[in-house]
């Protein structure tokens, strides 16, 4: 039934949209990104009896292809450095008392390897499971959960290099300890 | 938790990126309105009409998907299925050892259990600061997969870290051979020579299956062919069914495919056999000759270029006596990023067996508090070490 196709289509296109627009930001930036989305719910419409059940990782995956097929990587890299530059600005003008700490993380995961942004993004910004985030990257779940413990060490690595972070680790450090232990005499 | 690096680049989303947004109410309108007035190619027409679509051939599946079925079958015919005495001239080294290994593989007995059980030990290559040698940060994970249930449960350890060749080991000596490393500024973790044990396990599990592209899933496994040209055949229709993408992404999905067939998946001897013949008709396999791997035991390696990681090699170490996978390597190709071409980044050791004996934790509780449960590895290390 095309109506029920319709509705079908529609529903994905309400529960994913936004997210797939917010996943083609964080990987190149807003210039393409609504030309992304487009073409990937183009297929989505096109390729609607092959849609899992649940779209997201599916949805994601086919954004991540046209991204890497259509953009050259030195194009989504500057695209990618001009967006950066806006949430930086963003996080300093925020009046947030962690602001060193957003832009020191937001700098670090500039400087990661394309492919380790890419899982960090999937799971810390998009909430996904290491599951979902392997549907996306189409690799085994062991594969996934072992890239992503090394992106999230060279992360740490790429965040620590800079003073500012130093300190706000220094303080965190002290803040989970009390935590923890905390945690050990409840039990 | 706000101290797992994760969590505290989930507090740093800029705010217009919260995929929670909805739409702009214009932008919906618009963009539904286009896209659904846009035809829908059914299956069969489908592969006509992508091919026309010039600006973006990424988006032809169908269309790819013939064209890569008939590379495949152009690139295996060149490639004897068996392995004779004399293989064919115009294969390379790499694939001549893995044909080779696939007929050895093959003969080892089949076995049968309740839980697949895999070790692996992954390591990662890190230079110490301040010191003229580098360690290799050592981490074990187990994993029983029970095919019947559908489940699988995981545990990791700390099995400390080790200075990674003679010559850093001959240097960590020199040092006073400290029996621990302050690398919180490059990994944020201290590590000791001992290691911790146990850091977590999965319970009550996860679904095996879940998974339905880059791993194959485990109920299909009986069903998948011994021949490395029809797995590879079968291979890209699952994945060309659940993905959609250009040829060379698939082509490398049905790669990793191979190689978690070849190494940690419970493949029967003969469709091992079959995941090496497949790597075999890859370009560019090169044999390394006979190596130790990190665990001391005695193989040979090929090399393949790595799938998902540019400027990567993927080193495959087997078992001289069995043909099964020992381990694999990455291995740098390139100069930059701190790395020079040649340098080892991480490595990582298998062993494998069917087993009867259940993990050895409540499978289906984790103790554990659920706060601390979801604390990474690393960042628990940090406070375990003070």
């Amino acid at each position: 039934m095309p109506d029920d196709d319709a509705d079908r289509f529609t529903a994905i296109y309400d529960g994913c949209r936004q997210r797939v627009w917010a996943y083609v930001v964080s990987r190149a930036g807003r210039q393409v990104a609504d030309e992304v989305v487009s073409e990937t719910f183009t297929v989505a419409w096109r390729r609607l009896e092959d849609v899992p059940e649940q779209p997201l990782p599916w949805l994601l995956g086919v954004a991540r292809n046209i991204l890497r097929d259509s953009i050259r990587a030195e194009a989504r890299r500057a695209m990618l450095a001009a967006e950066l530059g806006a949430w930086t600005g963003q996080a300093e003008a925020d009046v947030a008392e962690d602001v060193s700490e957003r832009s020191a993380l937001l700098k670090a995961l500039a400087t990661l390897p394309e492919d380790d942004r890419d899982l960090l993004i999937l799971s810390a910004w998009q909430g996904l499971t290491p599951a979902e985030a392997a549907r996306v990257v189409g690799c085994s779940p062991i594969t996934l959960r072992v890239r992503l413990h090394r992106a999230r060490m060279r992360l740490n690595q790429a965040a620590s290099a800079s003073p500012l972070m130093q300190e706000a680790a220094t303080a965190r450090r002290v803040s989970t300890r009390a935590r923890i232990t905390v945690g050990k005499e409840a039990r | 938790m706000k101290n797992d690096v994760l969590q505290r680049l989930a507090a740093a989303r800029p705010a217009h990126l919260d995929p929670g947004l909805p739409t702009p109410s214009q932008v919906r309108q618009e963009e539904l309105a286009t896209l659904m007035s846009l035809p829908r190619a059914s299956r069969r027409a489908r592969a006509a009409t992508r091919s026309a679509r010039v600006r973006r051939p990424l988006l032809s599946g169908l269309a790819l998907a013939t064209a890569s079925v008939v590379a495949a079958v152009v690139m295996t015919d060149t490639a004897p299925e068996r392995p004779g005495p004399a293989p064919s001239a115009t294969l390379g080294s790499g694939s001549q050892v893995l044909l080779a290994a696939a007929s050895h593989v093959e003969r080892q007995p089949a076995a049968s259990g309740k839980y697949w059980y895999v070790v692996e030990t992954l390591a990662d290559r890190q230079k110490v600061p301040g010191k003229n040698y580098s360690i290799d940060i050592r981490q074990e994970v187990r994993w029983w997969t029970a095919a019947a249930k559908n489940r699988y449960w995981s545990q990791s350890l700390d099995v400390g870290a080790r200075p990674a060749t003679e010559a850093d080991e001959a240097a960590w000596k020199a040092d006073g051979s400290p029996m621990s490393w302050d690398m919180r500024d490059v990994t944020g973790e201290i590590v000791t020579y001992a290691g911790k044990g146990e850091i977590a396990h999965d319970a009550p599990g996860g679904i095996a299956d879940s998974v339905p592209m880059g791993e194959v899933p485990l109920r299909l496994l009986p069903t998948l062919p011994t021949d490395a040209k029809a797995l590879r055949k079968r291979l890209f229709e699952l994945v060309d069914k659940h993905y959609n993408g250009p040829e060379w992404t698939l082509d490398r999905i049905v790669v990793e495919d191979a190689v978690q067939l070849a190494t940690t998946l419970p493949s029967t001897p003969a469709l091992r056999a079959a995941a090496y013949r497949l790597l075999a008709a890859e370009p560019g396999v090169r044999s390394l000759g006979d190596v130790k791997d990190h665990a001391g035991r005695t193989g040979y390696a090929v090399a393949l270029t790595a799938e998902y990681a540019p400027g990567t090699e993927r080193r495959l170490i087997f078992d001289k006596s069995t043909g099964m996978p020992l381990g694999q390597e990455m291995v740098s190709t390139r100069s930059g990023d701190g790395r020079k071409k040649g340098d080892l980044l991480s490595y990582t050791t298998f062993t494998m067996k069917w087993t009867n004996q259940a993990p050895p934790f409540n499978t289906d509780y984790s103790d554990p508090p659920a706060d601390l449960r979801s604390v990474p590895v690393d960042e628990l290390d940090v406070e375990a070490a003070r």
